[in-house]
């Protein structure tokens, strides 16, 4: 598939519920915003010390790289902490904002009506800055790039569940894909799922102990890489990188612009839900769903410091997992570097987890033994 | 082991002071007895009389009547539409509050530890957390939260819900304030009404809320004289006094009470600025207050206002920021009351709020109380701080706590008061 289009400017996102597809229509490469800077330190003389950690992290990256390759940014209604970034964005950093656009909080036919109208009305204001008009065809054309890459995605999530691609080459696929031109990322994709073609097998749980990780946008590679060298093995990320991207193929019978902008914004509200969308019975039921089909034995909620929506679900979801039999191991990171400190705990609660394994193992099976959550406090 | 002895005296004191508050709440007798109390206490303000009755009828409504409808809620739902659905609201933001005037804030931060919470989020928040799993907090029939605003309320109501197994409405308002977005929120609103028709089991009648929204608009006339009566120079009231508006503000509308209250602080303000009485004699220097202040007694307030003679002139939270409601439309004007909220959108709305009023005022400088935990406010200080030197109005940003003494360092504060009015005198 080509784009019929020169190449477009590079438009950054903070949200996994902004449909791409849009953007791309348009013209544009719509690339996911990931903090580069190693600490936070560029941002602190902007917004404050008790600030989330991941805003932070990411204002630090565009204070001390500029531009760090983007055209443009397009903010979103997340959180707090995402509409105080827009406003101190807008202050110092050198990359233009082109908008501001409220994500409904609801999957309701009523927020699918309000969502598909704010897309319209963010699609003329991109109309000007992209320097072309959106067409059904060209909104067509950008939902079917998307939905090979989907399809891509989640059959390198099988390979990688199969064991057959090693975790740090699955979120690498991944995140190529949410930071890429979406041609190249699906050609890249399309070349890593040839190099381990294999038919694809359910998934069966092997004897390390099974991690569901939870995270805001990404967990740290360093844990990620720190879990699975301590013996564990990572079979579920609740992330924007993993889980909570748009995993259903979307509509591509499109007769009009409209048609494709309610199509997609039902299937933005649709995916999985974070936090922000407070609706934790459906939460709830999704981490309790990758519990029962993954075979997870334990999770950590690797979050941002002084990230209220996670921070505040967390009891809840804590209490759930525990329900589940799935003990809990909360990191409130400063950045992407895990300290000695959280090092310590992680390998103290993955040694406790393997023992639990251990004996439930020799005891035969169903020996998750509901054990209390530890909490990493700072 | 003496330590180890006083804290167990002081959990022992602890219960007890739970054990006594929990049965006080809930008894008619002894809401009663605290109304009979107050009323007759060392000569309170007339309009302190007025919101301390208030505050006992919502809380003999919550606590003590079996066949009230009982719905928490954050501060960002319109009060109207609980007096005109005749239910009994409870804002747990607000009576964390309370309970940090009581002395109770350790106890709630304490608790809410324990349950998982972590120290980084707002204590208002934290303190409520725990002060309903000490048995403080009345029993829920219903729970709602709107996405304004603030994003740890929503969260923690849809917690309550889930773990009480109660119905929770999320009421997802927009970012815009333009009549797409009112349509948007007035259709939640009505949904919001069918579903409390079912689950709570009542009926609903226009009319009263009709006329909720009529003692609205009489309390909001009154309240915007309040306001007016606030420019006179001497400034009539002490601003540490007025920091609980938000309390009224965000419960009072709507009730009859309401009206009573901004009656009687009208009368009483203009009684002041007639006689020229301030309560606060020593006034050298007028200021704009940005946020809240703590609720527990500090020396903060009387050093700023006694000592150096600042002058809270006005506070942000203060505002009544909405126009006259339409009572022929009473949901879709209290849609529109909601997007028109200053604190929603981007921080430009803001300033240009706290611009008009420093100006109104004739407000040398302003102060930001940034409270712990609270990004929504302190996050972009860095602009807000920014437009107003470009305008001439130097802020001063005070880092603390509005519910937890324990994190409230008076001597930085006090240190950087005095120079901050140092520098503007």
């Amino acid at each position: 598939m080509r784009r019929d289009a020169p190449a477009g400017q590079t438009v950054g996102l903070f949200s996994s519920q902004l449909p791409r597809e849009l953007l791309y229509a348009l013209g544009c490469i719509p690339v996911r915003v990931f903090p580069s800077a190693p600490k936070p330190t560029a941002a602190e003389a902007f917004v404050p010390r008790n600030f989330c950690a991941l805003s932070r992290l990411i204002l630090a990256s565009f204070l001390e790289n500029g531009q760090a390759g983007l055209d443009a940014a397009v903010f979103s209604d997340e959180d707090d902490a995402t509409r105080r970034l827009y406003d101190v964005w807008r202050a110092c950093v050198p990359v233009p904002a082109w908008g501001f656009v409220e994500v409904p909080r609801s999957a309701s036919g009523l927020a699918v009506g309000r969502y598909t109208s704010i897309l319209g009305q963010l699609a003329a204001q991109l109309e000007g800055r992209a320097g072309r008009s959106l067409s059904a065809a060209a909104l067509q054309q950008a939902i079917r790039v998307y939905n090979e890459q989907r399809q891509l995605l989640s059959q390198a999530r099988q390979r990688w569940l199969a064991a057959r691609v090693d975790t740090s080459t699955y979120r690498r696929l991944r995140r190529l894909a949410l930071t890429q031109d979406p041609l190249a990322a699906n050609l890249a994709l399309r070349e890593a799922l040839d190099e381990t073609n294999l038919p694809g097998e359910p998934f069966v749980p092997g004897p390390a102990p099974r991690l569901l990780l939870l995270a805001e946008l990404a967990a740290p590679a360093g844990l990620v890489r720190l879990v699975e060298e301590r013996g564990a093995r990572v079979v579920a990320e609740d992330s924007d990188l993993d889980e909570r991207g748009s995993t259903e193929p979307i509509l591509t019978e499109i007769r009009t612009v409209d048609d494709g902008l309610a199509a997609l914004a039902r299937a933005y509200l649709s995916a999985p839900p974070g936090p922000r969308m407070r609706d934790l019975p459906r939460r709830l039921a999704q981490l309790a769903r990758l519990v029962a089909e993954r075979g997870v034995q334990a999770a950590i909620c690797a979050y941002s410091k002084f990230c209220d929506l996670y921070l505040a679900e967390y009891p809840a979801v804590r209490a759930h997992l525990e329900g589940l039999g799935v003990p809990v191991l909360l990191l409130e990171l400063e950045d992407d570097a895990i300290s000695g400190q959280q090092r310590t705990r992680v390998e103290a609660f993955l040694e406790t987890v393997q023992a639990q394994t251990a004996g439930a193992g020799s005891a035969g099976r169903g020996g998750r033994g509901g054990r209390r959550a530890e909490t990493d406090r700072r | 082991m003496l330590r180890r002895i006083g804290a167990s005296r002081q959990a022992v004191a602890d219960r007890l002071r739970i054990g006594v508050l929990r049965q006080l709440l809930r008894s008619r007798l002894g809401l009663h007895l605290a109304r009979a109390v107050l009323g007759r206490g060392p000569a309170p303000k007339p309009y302190q009389r007025v919101a301390a009755d208030f505050f006992l009828q919502l809380a003999a409504g919550a606590y003590a009547d079996r066949r009230a409808r009982v719905v928490w809620a954050n501060i960002f739902m319109p009060p109207e539409l609980f007096w005109g659905l005749g239910l009994a609201p409870f804002f747990p933001e607000t009576w964390a509050g309370l309970g940090s005037s009581l002395g109770l804030s350790r106890l709630g931060v304490e608790r809410s530890e324990a349950l998982g919470y972590p120290v980084e989020l707002c204590t208002f928040h934290r303190s409520s957390a725990g002060l309903a799993a000490a048995g403080l907090y009345p029993r829920a029939d219903a729970y709602v939260a709107t996405s304004s605003v603030c994003d740890v309320a929503g969260q923690m109501l849809a917690g309550y819900a889930h773990a009480s197994g109660r119905p929770f409405y999320f009421v997802d308002v927009p970012q815009a304030d333009d009549e797409a977005a009112v349509d948007y929120l007035a259709a939640q609103l009505r949904e919001l009404v069918e579903c409390w028709e079912a689950q709570l089991g009542f009926t609903f009648d226009p009319e009263r809320l009709r006329q909720a929204v009529h003692l609205s608009n009489q309390a909001r006339k009154l309240a915007l004289e309040v306001a007016a009566l606030r420019e006179a120079q001497p400034a009539p009231l002490r601003g540490s006094g007025m920091m609980d508006q938000l309390a009224m503000v965000t419960s009072i509308f709507g009730h009859p009470a309401g009206v009573a209250y901004y009656r009687a602080l009208r009368d009483y303000a203009a009684e002041r600025v007639q006689r020229a009485e301030p309560e606060q004699a020593n006034q050298r220097v007028r200021l704009y207050w940005m946020h809240l202040g703590p609720y527990f007694a500090t020396e903060l307030f009387p050093h700023l206002e006694d000592d150096l003679g600042g002058v809270i002139t006005f506070e942000e939270l203060s505002s009544v920021w909405w126009d006259e409601l339409d009572e022929d439309e009473p949901l879709r004007s209290l849609a529109r009351k909601m997007v028109a909220h200053f604190l929603i959108g981007p921080v430009e709305r803001r300033i240009e709020v706290a611009l008009g009023q420093v100006a109104r005022y004739r407000c040398l400088g302003a102060i930001h109380f940034s409270h712990w935990g609270c990004r929504q406010s302190s996050g972009a200080l860095h602009v807000v701080r920014n437009r107003l030197r470009k305008e001439g109005v130097p802020l001063l940003v005070l880092d603390g706590d509005c519910v937890d003494p324990d994190n409230l360092q008076l001597g930085p504060l006090r240190t950087r008061v005095e120079a901050f009015m140092e520098m503007l005198v």
